[in-house]
């Protein structure tokens, strides 16, 4: 738990880094909420009849995630989309739908 | 500009602070934001500003009562889906707080930070979000008009056009012909044209199995191809013609009167003819310059602000959107991150570096399906990049098993989006 506190709060401190992109200064780094926001497009967990899989754990996506892009685990799409992130991004993304689905809980 | 990890903890320090600073106080007005077009790319802007910034007024600008997607829309073209499926309307997002005009915007005012409606009365923005789609190039192809278009629908905006085309291909005769002539990159959803082919070629085939599909292509490849041209011959063996630009396939010239189209070395006569039309950014754009004379509109990929007029954002089919194909999933991405980095920029924060995915599936079939992933990142210079080594297209050896899960994976991913977005 403080492992996964720590990672997200890595990411949050190295958002306003001044980087320019194209006259617009951004952070060197994407916000957790955005990187997550953008799986919500297929995994919505409003659609109970949704053949897609609704998302799971932390420990559940991270280890999927990982699984999905070393090709260990089969899938249609999901190794695609994999490939595209970091270790870092993957675990910031994880806690972040976690923590989602804990506040949607409430 | 070189930024060191200690010079980057202290920017962070300031910039957190003058966030604070910069967030405005309940004794101050609301930042103002208005998004035009309750599209894929606006509602999704709408939406997402809300949960992640209430305290900034969201207004949502639309001048038609409700949302006919031109995803799925080939379904009820090939008689699997209805008009009502495919058909959204407003009150989730009025739900979240987001304040929907029923209105047409006649204008964009940068000076004055307003836009106009058709009534004369203003809107005004503290930052403006346009997400207004696509307007047809009427007279690109010689003949082809709105009055053309009534006899030779395009059907590229889903609504009236896509029932009027399922009427054409229902009233069809067995052993009739079909036409469909795609643009030229760039254009609106790029596999689009071939899904469409695809699910009219079911239609046919289980109603009416003599009839046959001609497309005139004005390009020399498509989205997708090698997946397409093998599933028609898996599915439709000899029921489809695809005619290359390379052998004369672009369309110059209409004559609704004879249901004739004209090509570099031919001409075409048919019973149902769907002319997609070269495209353009809507004219709205145009009131306030933003395509800069071009078609399209400039924008920094990491905000989506516009390259021409600050504190206007685009999204989007209207948009250059470097390597994001314009798709519907493509607007909906980009809106996300629009809505973090408009959230950002009135807080006085520094918006947050992009990483947006876009998947666009395509039935070949009911139970047929293929699609094409990538994951986009955003370069120093603001233009949006596929990230290396990820994304691709579905494998062209994969079993029916794996086809049929990608139909599914299609209609879910429909369920989630639009839900998402309109839910």
């Amino acid at each position: 738990m403080l492992k996964r506190i720590g990672l997200r709060a890595a990411v949050f401190a190295t958002f306003a880094v001044a980087a320019l992109a194209g006259g617009q200064a951004v952070a060197d780094e994407t916000a957790p909420g955005l990187l997550a926001s953008q799986c919500m497009a297929c995994h919505n967990p409003a659609v109970t009849t949704n053949p897609i899989p609704a998302l799971g754990s932390y420990e559940q996506i991270r280890t999927m995630m990982l699984a999905f892009r070393a090709g260990t685990l089969p899938s249609t799409i999901m190794g695609r989309i994999a490939k595209g992130y970091t270790d870092a991004e993957i675990e910031a993304l994880a806690a972040e739908i976690a923590a989602w689905k804990k506040g949607a809980a409430k | 500009m070189i930024v060191t990890r200690r010079h980057t903890l202290r920017l962070a320090g300031a910039a957190a602070l003058t966030g604070l600073l910069g967030r405005p106080s309940w004794a101050q007005a609301a930042a103002k934001v208005v998004v035009v077009g309750a599209g894929y790319g606006g509602a999704a802007c709408a939406r997402y500003l809300r949960r992640i910034a209430p305290e900034i007024e969201v207004t949502l600008v639309e001048q038609d009562p409700s949302f006919v997607t031109c995803p799925f829309s080939n379904t009820v073209l090939g008689g699997i889906g209805d008009m009502a499926d495919v058909t959204f309307g407003f009150d989730g997002l009025a739900a979240d707080g987001v304040a929907v005009v029923a209105a047409r915007v006649e204008a964009v005012d940068p000076a004055a930070r307003h836009v106009r409606l058709a009534d004369g009365s203003t809107l005004a923005y503290d930052r403006l979000v346009l997400s207004p789609g696509i307007d047809l190039k009427y007279g690109a192809i010689a003949n082809y008009d709105e009055a053309a278009a009534e006899i030779m629908p395009h059907a590229w905006k889903a609504g009236p056009q896509t029932a009027l085309l399922r009427a054409q291909l229902e009233a069809m005769e067995d052993g009739g012909t079909v036409i469909i002539a795609p643009p030229a990159n760039p254009f609106r959803c790029p596999p689009g044209p071939y899904e469409r082919a695809s699910l009219i070629a079911g239609y046919l085939k289980a109603s009416k199995p003599k009839s046959k599909i001609i497309i005139l292509d004005a390009k020399d490849s498509f989205s997708k191809q090698s997946l397409f041209l093998a599933a028609w011959e898996e599915l439709y063996p000899g029921m489809i013609q695809w005619v290359p630009f390379g052998e004369g396939g672009e369309v110059s010239a209409v004559d609704p009167a004879t249901m004739t189209v004209e090509t570099l070395f031919d001409s075409y006569t048919a019973d149902v003819i769907n002319i997609i039309p070269p495209q353009r950014a809507n004219r709205l754009v145009d009131t306030a310059d933003l395509a800069a004379g071009a078609d399209w509109c400039e924008v920094d990929g990491a905000t989506f602000e516009s390259r021409v007029v600050p504190g206007i954002h685009l999204l989007g089919d209207a948009i250059i959107s470097g390597d994001m194909p314009k798709s519907g999933f493509s607007a909906a991405a980009q809106g996300r991150v629009c809505a973090y980095a408009v959230a950002a920029l009135l807080r006085g924060e520094a918006p947050p570096s992009p990483s947006m995915i876009n998947t666009c599936y395509s039935l070949v079939a009911a139970d047929y399906g293929i699609s094409v992933a990538d994951v986009y990142r955003v370069d120093a210079e603001g233009a949006i990049k596929k990230v290396d080594g990820a994304g691709g297209s579905s494998p062209l050896d994969a079993d029916r098993a794996f086809r049929r899960n990608e139909a599914d994976y299609a209609r879910g991913q429909y369920a989630s989006l639009t839900a998402d977005l309109f839910g």
